[in-house]
């Protein structure tokens, strides 16, 4: 009887502290005491993500190993192509550069960035290879807000923020479906569509004309249609595609350029 | 008293820490093992329910506080699979042996899962958005976690064995006079 007394006010006890936490979190009440948590445990939660990360990369370069040759050959061959592109692109900037200060044009790339630090990735409740996503260590009282491009220290799309909290942030990666990005190829056509993640390993990008000329090897750039997405980053290069004349539209399938495991700081274009 | 409030802080910001960073960073399928599940229901094994219940509301709370997902999901999944988790323990499973140590995991995944689906699935019916597809990933993505929990719980069980004596059997012995 006194056992049995016991453990209704304890039912009691433990469902009024419940109620009460998941009725004040509705509120934003404890909102500030999350945020105190948050940074707090951040710069342990780095070191936690960024030894994880650590042991998935060389995980990766294990499994990899054997392609490492073929890899190599085809590395070495891209990188003289990408000297004499990179001669070429000088050459252009220069050009650029002087053309700009003659009409007094303002920086292209006069982004204001905001670093942050990845502290997990996915989430527990679905984990599944679909779903791809970061929590990041700056939220809204950082000043960011969702749709925010996120990029890794190269300047290559990584994702978007579709959540903020007071001090964390979620993000979609580019290959996450839920992940939409404007987009414009960098053909001849300057081809613009929107692009999805396809089932979190590449990225792909439905509704292009038939007219319109797409190749292998295409760079895939913002658009610049987004509100606080500036035109021009980079998202990733086309690897496949698919054109049909019984069709109205063709496909491609575009392989970012990133490692997403290689992920531990990121940079946020604020507004 | 306050030292031991101190330590159990410390362990359950740790598990947070783990679960959330480390083991999410992990390669492939590592990075399915739910170490708060496990942990709970080894506590559940090695203590009592009401003390495990503290843990999983701790756990619980602060899972949610890091998650995007309904506040009070991790929370009440937790806690109802600790519940029935014990309740099989109690009727079901009379010894701590390695069997009931992989049956308990298995059903706390299975109840987590269920739980947090259902929650799920009431939120997209009352909010129209919906955090979870239930595709064929989605169950791999069940199926490597009870993999992965009960190999892991495995090792814990043996390691347990190693350290002490806490689940090795007793037997009486009936010494003739």
């Amino acid at each position: 009887m006194l056992k049995s007394k016991t453990n209704s006010k304890k039912i009691f006890i433990y469902s009024a502290v419940i109620g009460l936490l998941i009725f004040f979190h509705t509120l934003g009440l404890i909102a500030p005491l999350e945020g105190v948590l948050a940074r707090v445990l951040s710069p342990v939660l780095s070191i936690f993500y960024s030894s994880g990360s650590k042991i998935s990369i060389v995980y990766n370069d294990q499994t990899n190993k054997t392609n490492l040759n073929i890899a190599n050959a085809e590395l070495k061959k891209r990188n003289r192509e990408l000297i004499s592109e990179n001669a070429e692109l000088k050459t252009l900037r220069e050009e650029n550069d002087y053309l700009k200060k003659q009409i007094n044009f303002r920086k292209e790339n006069d982004y204001k960035y905001l670093l942050a630090e990845v502290v997990s990735r996915n989430d527990l409740m679905n984990n599944s290879s679909e779903d791809k996503s970061i929590t990041i260590n700056k939220g809204r009282k950082d000043g960011l807000e969702k749709g925010l491009v996120l990029l890794n220290s190269e300047g290559i799309i990584i994702g978007k923020i579709i959540e903020t909290r007071e001090s964390i942030s979620k993000a979609c990666l580019v290959v996450d479906k839920k992940c939409k990005f404007a987009v414009a190829i960098q053909n001849e056509d300057r081809t613009s569509g929107v692009v999805e993640g396809n089932l979190g390993l590449t990225i792909k990008m439905d509704l292009i004309p038939q007219s319109e000329d797409i190749s292998e090897g295409d760079i895939v750039v913002s658009s610049g249609l987004e509100n606080n997405i500036p035109r021009g980053l980079v998202i990733g290069q086309i690897s496949e595609y698919l054109k049909e004349n019984n069709k109205l539209w063709q496909t491609a399938v575009i392989e970012p350029l990133i490692d997403f495991d290689d992920l531990v700081m990121v940079s946020v274009i604020l507004p | 008293m306050y030292l031991k409030i101190i330590l159990k802080s410390f362990l359950i910001l740790f598990l947070i820490v783990i679960q959330l960073s480390f083991i999410s960073a992990l390669p492939a399928y590592f990075s399915n093992i739910n170490i708060v599940l496990i942990s709970l229901v080894y506590l559940l094994m090695i203590t009592d329910l009401s003390s495990t219940i503290n843990y999983a509301i701790a756990l619980g709370i602060l899972m949610d506080a890091f998650s995007f997902n309904i506040f009070g999901s991790y929370l009440f999944s937790f806690l109802l699979s600790i519940v029935l988790a014990n309740f099989l323990l109690e009727h079901f499973f009379t010894n701590r042996s390695l069997y009931a140590f992989v049956a308990l995991i298995l059903s706390a995944t299975l109840f987590n899962f269920l739980f947090l689906s259902l929650i799920n699935i009431v939120y997209s019916v009352f909010i129209g958005m919906s955090m979870l597809s239930f595709n064929e990933n989605y169950f791999r993505y069940v199926f490597s976690q009870l993999v992965l929990n009960s190999f892991f719980m495995v090792v814990v069980f043996y390691l347990t064995n190693f350290l002490s004596n806490t689940f090795r059997p007793v037997f009486l012995v009936n010494k003739k006079r």
